[in-house]
């Protein structure tokens, strides 16, 4: 009884460790990839993979961890991040995936640039700054990079169906 | 249903905590310490991401690039990538060095204190970096930042060992600039555009590549800070103002080291 709970925190701290060396990474090393003004945020990217992946835990517990995290290193009032990428989560949860419960590459794609783009008008709307096409180019490159995310994830996590079954299958 | 979204719900509480907090500067340790645990992978990754970013961007900008550009920076590439974590402190030395010396004439006249870059806005259109120098360094917020003697941006909020700079190329950044040689005053902008100088009054005549500079206008910007040159008017017919570009030669991105301008 004592060691399960144990187990599950201590993954649950290195999950958090691991968490905060990505947005440690973001901030120090992804943010100088950029494209025409527009860099991957792999932590966003990552929270919103996860979710499709149906692993709705991880995907908040990124979303949260790293939000604050990037909230934290951000010159915008705190909380603007994790506010904006937990009301996206959200909707993905709760909506996006009781319609497309398995997304494929091209889905993927789609909602993730629609997340990213609602992040940005959000973030827009908060600073009162319009940035013309950036709006638009930043999502779509964000988009690429979580189908790429998506394909490498596919290969190493499980989605919560399959832990299920699996789990089904030992006992 | 508490039980199953407790991580929102802490996370909201978090999030209405520090909204309220962090105006009246209670999240600043925390901040400053978040800079401290950045510096170290900012300081590693400097070489090998602006190497391999330049090697995209290049990638993207093939047809505007001449052959010859090309050609030293594939050689820099290659001795790059054979200096090692050694090597990389002669590196940190010789920019230092270089911009020491182009800097001179801006040091002869102000005081400026050297600072390396140790993080970046996580968002493409905020264009703000965070540097190694605080308030404990005499840092103050609306000081001018500059790199290879040309104005780089303002510093915007000052902790107690960093400070977050917000960059000329921000939208919403606005510095008094002159230019030079027709002396017509104006606000240079940031923006998707580029850089640009706005509300130059029409019996001005603009010369095509005189420099701009800093007015000293207002705030604590020195005059005199090189900004760019004049590209083009881009003014239409009927505006009361005329404006124009600013070829701009710092490529903010791939900056490591700036100096702190102490008027």
């Amino acid at each position: 009884m004592s060691l399960i709970p144990k187990k599950i925190m201590l993954k649950s701290i290195l999950k958090i460790i691991i968490i905060f060396f990505l947005t440690i990474l973001q901030l120090s090393i992804f943010s100088k990839f950029a494209t025409l003004g527009a860099f991957p945020n792999i932590i966003f990217i990552l929270a919103i993979v996860l979710a499709l992946k149906n692993r709705r835990e991880d995907s908040f517990l990124v979303a949260v961890v790293g939000g604050l995290v990037l909230d934290l290193a951000s010159p915008l009032r705190f909380g603007v991040y994790t506010f904006a990428i937990l009301d996206v989560l959200l909707l993905i949860n709760f909506v996006v995936l009781k319609y497309l419960p398995s997304p494929g590459w091209l889905f993927t794609f789609l909602i993730m640039t629609g997340s990213f783009l609602a992040i940005d008008l959000f973030i827009s709307l908060f600073t009162l700054t319009w940035t013309g096409w950036n709006l638009f180019f930043d999502p779509v490159i964000n988009g690429l990079w979580g189908i790429i995310l998506s394909l490498i994830l596919a290969k190493v996590i499980k989605t919560q169906s399959e832990i299920q079954f699996t789990s089904n299958v030992d006992i | 249903m508490f039980k199953k979204f407790r991580i929102l719900w802490l996370a909201l509480a978090i999030i209405i905590l520090g909204f309220f907090l962090d105006p009246k500067g209670l999240l600043d340790p925390a901040k400053n310490g978040l800079y401290r645990a950045i510096r170290p992978f900012s300081i590693v990754g400097n070489v090998t991401a602006n190497r391999t970013s330049i090697f995209f961007n290049e990638l993207f900008q093939l047809g505007s690039l001449g052959k010859e550009n090309q050609a030293l920076i594939k050689e820099n590439l290659d001795l790059q990538s054979q200096i090692a974590i050694l090597k990389e402190v002669q590196h940190e030395n010789e920019i230092l060095k270089n911009e020491i010396g182009i800097s001179q004439s801006i040091a002869n006249t102000y005081q400026i204190s050297p600072a390396s870059i140790i993080g970046r806005a996580s968002s493409g259109y905020i264009k703000t970096v965070v540097i190694d120098r605080g308030s404990k360094d005499g840092v103050k917020t609306g000081q001018a930042v500059i790199a290879q003697g040309y104005l780089v941006g303002v510093i915007k909020q000052v902790y107690q060992a960093s400070a977050e700079v917000s960059l000329i190329t921000d939208y919403n950044s606005i510095v008094p600039v002159l230019l030079q040689n027709s002396r017509g005053t104006g606000l240079l902008q940031g923006g998707l555009q580029g850089l640009t100088v706005e509300e130059i009054p029409l019996n001005i005549t603009i010369q095509t590549g005189e420099q701009v500079v800093t007015s000293g206008l207002g705030g604590d910007i020195p005059a005199g800070i090189a900004v760019g040159k004049v590209g083009n008017v881009i003014s239409k017919e009927g505006e009361i103002f005329q404006k124009v570009t600013v070829i701009y030669p710092i490529q903010i991105y791939y900056l490591e080291f700036v100096f702190v301008v102490n008027p």
